[in-house]
């Protein structure tokens, strides 16, 4: 069975097949909770709005007509979710102090001006990954769903640009504008890999 | 290419969807600023593949698949969207909403539709067929029928033009919008309120006709001549007495229609005597119209489409003389 498609694999669980689901589940569940988690940047958020795509999925697997890709269908789910979602918020006021933040999992009232990292911290691969993680997170909106449909999803310009609602060119568009903005945020850390490669 | 179309192009190079790729190759050979910039996007993309890949809860993880067993055993469908964390069901309004906007459409269009449709039309107006346009056009102008003194005179009340222009509108072929329109008013629409109208004061001029004709002359029925005499002596001229001169005449016809063969016998009889005695004497189209009917009603089919073809080349009276004509047995 797992060398079906997706496509199939959710026909099959419309039709009965119980571990279809699990497979299927199996291999989307971590890349979807991934984007939700990068583009909300609140991991409650993400955990909410991931529980509701999936909930969406059960629901609707009967009306699918299999005319798009399993993943182009399951992201449009998951960023019509987030876009409801910001949409909700959006009237919502101000957010608590008690509130975390996007780029932060402290409390706003606990956050300080970032001071960057110590060399010693760039090191070390989990701060190399928060340094990414801020760094994509502080991209804007549009650049940073295809980035991280493109990037971390591995999706086509085509599927992308599908899920996103606009041309190819203007996905390839942003997607360079991304690189560029995540290659100045980052500029630093390249050097230190530069030099650290010459040195070896 | 140039340097700047070739920054334009390093990011596509890298993700294998140059327009030009061995283009780009040659300039990133020869241009040490170019390939700098490759270098530069080629690390940003390896650094965003270090992004640090987290993991879902293993909670919501098994509320989802205990949910997607549930859709199956059962045969209701799943619950809404955050039914695992518990929501309220979907109203029925909602359901209906759900209808696709076309069929929607569908079902608006049908029901104006059948609404239109339904709207009694309780006037059936003839083929017109062999009836040219302009002829019916004709018709219309009030002052301008020949020979006719009821249209070539003011009317004296809105009551009596309003009887005058149903009168032409009914003349009017279907469709003679034009005519309709010179008339005044939708000859469609008018058309019955008009008749009724036209109808009820056609009886009350008849009434006082025939009452004034027992006091004066009760030996015989009215011709229509008569009625229309009686009727100027009655009222002192003007346009009250062409009012009942109108309805009487219209009564006679109307009378004409429902006369006893008994009745129609008398009224040829006086007719012909008249046509007999009077040297010159040529009916009206009014009168040869209702002499046409009774001979049509006694049998004399010859003598009725005599009479009815004189009356149906009358403009006034073509309409009525020709549906008469109509009822009469073919040659």
């Amino acid at each position: 069975m797992s060398d079906l498609s997706d496509e199939e694999l959710l026909l099959a669980y419309r039709d009965g097949d119980a571990d279809a689901f699990k497979l299927l589940f199996g291999r989307y569940r971590g890349p979807l909770f991934n984007f939700l988690l990068r583009r909300l940047g609140d991991r409650g958020r993400a955990e909410e709005l991931y529980q509701d795509s999936w909930t969406k999925v059960i629901e609707r697997c009967g009306g699918f007509r299999g005319d798009s890709k399993f993943s182009t269908w399951l992201y449009t789910i998951a960023r019509n979710a987030c876009i409801d979602h910001q949409r909700k918020m959006k009237f919502r006021g101000h957010a608590s102090l008690d509130q975390t933040q996007r780029g932060a999992n402290l409390p706003m009232v606990e956050r300080v001006a970032n001071p960057g990292l110590a060399p010693d911290q760039l090191a070390s691969g989990h701060a190399l990954g928060e340094r990414i993680r801020i760094a994509v997170e502080e991209l804007p909106e549009e650049q940073r769903e295809v980035f991280l449909l493109r990037q971390l999803q591995g999706l086509g310009f085509k599927e992308v640009a599908e899920v996103v609602g606009v041309p190819v060119n203007t996905v390839k568009s942003r997607m360079r504008y991304a690189l560029e903005r995540l290659q100045l945020g980052l500029d630093d850390l390249r050097e230190q890999a530069t030099k650290g490669a010459e040195k070896a | 290419m140039n340097c700047e179309e070739c920054k334009e192009q390093v990011f596509e190079l890298i993700e294998r969807e140059a327009v030009d790729p061995e283009g780009v190759r040659a300039i990133l050979a020869d241009c040490p600023d170019c390939r700098a910039e490759f270098e530069a996007m080629k690390a940003a993309l390896a650094l965003a593949g270090e992004l640090r890949v987290e993991e879902p809860p293993a909670d919501v993880d098994a509320a989802i698949l205990e949910l997607a067993d549930r859709r199956l055993r059962s045969a209701v469908p799943a619950p809404a969207s955050g039914a695992v964390k518990g929501t309220k069901p979907v109203p029925s309004y909602k359901k209906m909403t759900r209808v696709p906007p076309w069929a929607m459409a569908a079902v608006a269009l049908l029901a104006v539709g059948v609404g239109v449709w339904s709207i009694p039309r309780t006037v059936q107006f003839e083929s017109d067929a062999d009836q040219p346009l302009l002829e019916a056009k004709e018709t219309v102008p009030m002052a301008e029928a020949p020979g006719d003194e009821r249209f070539a005179r003011e009317p004296a009340s809105e009551e009596a033009a309003f009887a005058a222009m149903d009168d032409i509108a009914e003349a009017a072929p279907v469709g003679d919008t034009e005519s309709a329109k010179s008339a005044g008013r939708p000859a469609r629409r008018r058309a019955p309120r008009a008749k009724k109208r036209r109808d009820a004061m056609a009886s009350q001029a008849a009434s006082k006709v025939e009452a004034e004709n027992r006091a004066m002359a009760p030996a015989s029925a009215p011709t229509v001549v008569e009625a229309e005499g009686v009727a100027q002596r009655s009222v002192a001229g003007g346009a009250v007495a062409e009012d009942a001169a109108f309805g009487a005449a219209e009564r006679a016809d109307v009378d004409a229609k429902r006369d006893e063969p008994s009745e129609c016998k008398v009224k040829v009889g006086a007719f012909e005597r008249r046509l007999r005695d009077e040297k010159g004497y040529a009916p009206e189209p009014e009168e040869a119209l209702a002499i046409g009917r009774c001979y049509q009603r006694l049998g004399d089919t010859g003598k009725a489409r005599t009479w009815l073809e004189r009356a149906a080349a009358d403009p006034v009276t073509k309409r009525r003389a020709r549906k008469a004509l109509q009822a009469l047995p073919r040659k």
